[in-house]
């Protein structure tokens, strides 16, 4: 028997007739891809929860005063959230005081560290790790481009809207974050298939 | 038919986002055109690469759903 996929918009519909478990469907269809894309952007597990959290409570609320009006386009439209969202924390975050220790030594960066060392000791034998950390060293915008393209599956159209460029832009962006990630392979000598 | 290809016309063709006149003049002429196949193929290569999955955490994803059903109670009482 096969089973019939609910359209996003036909589930908000129903979340705004008082269905709360069209919410949670939505959730759980999109959870995954949007959080994956947000913490491949900002690199940081506990922001990426912070965002999508964030991101969420936006949606409900904007859904729930009638500014949802994307037909079936739930994906691009949050993703442009998320993204908006992680500019904001990041702002905060730059602005938030310093925490030194008793050696002058910033201990939220030493906290950093530790974290990167700990997943740097898989990155050898982990090629998606391996992914990861290229993906780390492509500039933002590139990165943000290659993600929301071959990871969330956004056309190039959708993700000039999310990031307030144009196509060619995007483009571009793309085709750089190829080249540079075709010399981090190289260097590290991986062939994929 | 003589056409200008560049660099985008062949990102966009990779994706399937070109206008299908652009995408038979690319496929027509690939053979023809060896710098093509090169950058085909490292978008292919980096296509495969494989994202890992994530997902936030249950606690995350409980104060969505509580905030979802707040939101709805207070919306219909």
């Amino acid at each position: 028997m096969t089973k019939t996929i609910i359209a996003d918009g036909v589930l908000i519909k129903r979340y705004l007739e008082g269905n709360q478990a069209a919410f949670e469907t939505l959730l759980n269809r999109h959870k995954m891809r949007i959080f994956t894309s947000v913490l491949n952007i900002v690199n940081d597990h506990y922001l990426a929860e912070d965002i999508f959290q964030e991101t969420f409570v936006k949606i409900i609320h904007s859904i729930r005063a009638g500014k949802y009006n994307h037909e079936d386009k739930f994906l691009p439209w949050a993703l442009r959230i998320a993204r908006n969202m992680a500019i904001d924390l990041l702002r905060q975050k730059k602005r938030l005081p310093t925490v030194v220790d008793s050696e002058g030594n910033d201990i939220f960066e030493h906290l950093n560290i530790f974290d990167k060392s700990q997943e740097e000791l898989h990155i050898e034998a982990d090629e998606i790790s391996m992914l990861r950390s290229w993906i780390r060293r492509l500039p933002e915008e590139q990165r943000e481009v290659l993600i929301l393209r071959n990871y969330a599956d956004l056309s190039f159209k959708e993700i000039a809207e999310i990031t307030n460029t144009n196509i060619n832009t995007c483009i571009g962006r793309m085709h750089y974050a190829v080249i540079n990630l075709r010399k981090m392979m190289e260097k590290s000598s991986v062939r994929v298939k | 038919m003589t056409r200008n290809i560049t660099e985008n016309d062949l990102i966009l063709y990779f994706y399937s986002e070109t206008t299908s006149e652009i995408s038979s003049f690319i496929t027509a002429n690939l053979d023809k055109n060896p710098s093509w196949v090169v950058l085909l193929d490292s978008l292919k290569e980096v296509k495969s690469l494989e994202f890992k999955n994530s997902f936030p955490s249950a606690t995350t994803e409980h104060i969505i759903l509580e905030e979802s059903n707040i939101i709805e109670k207070i919306s219909h009482s």
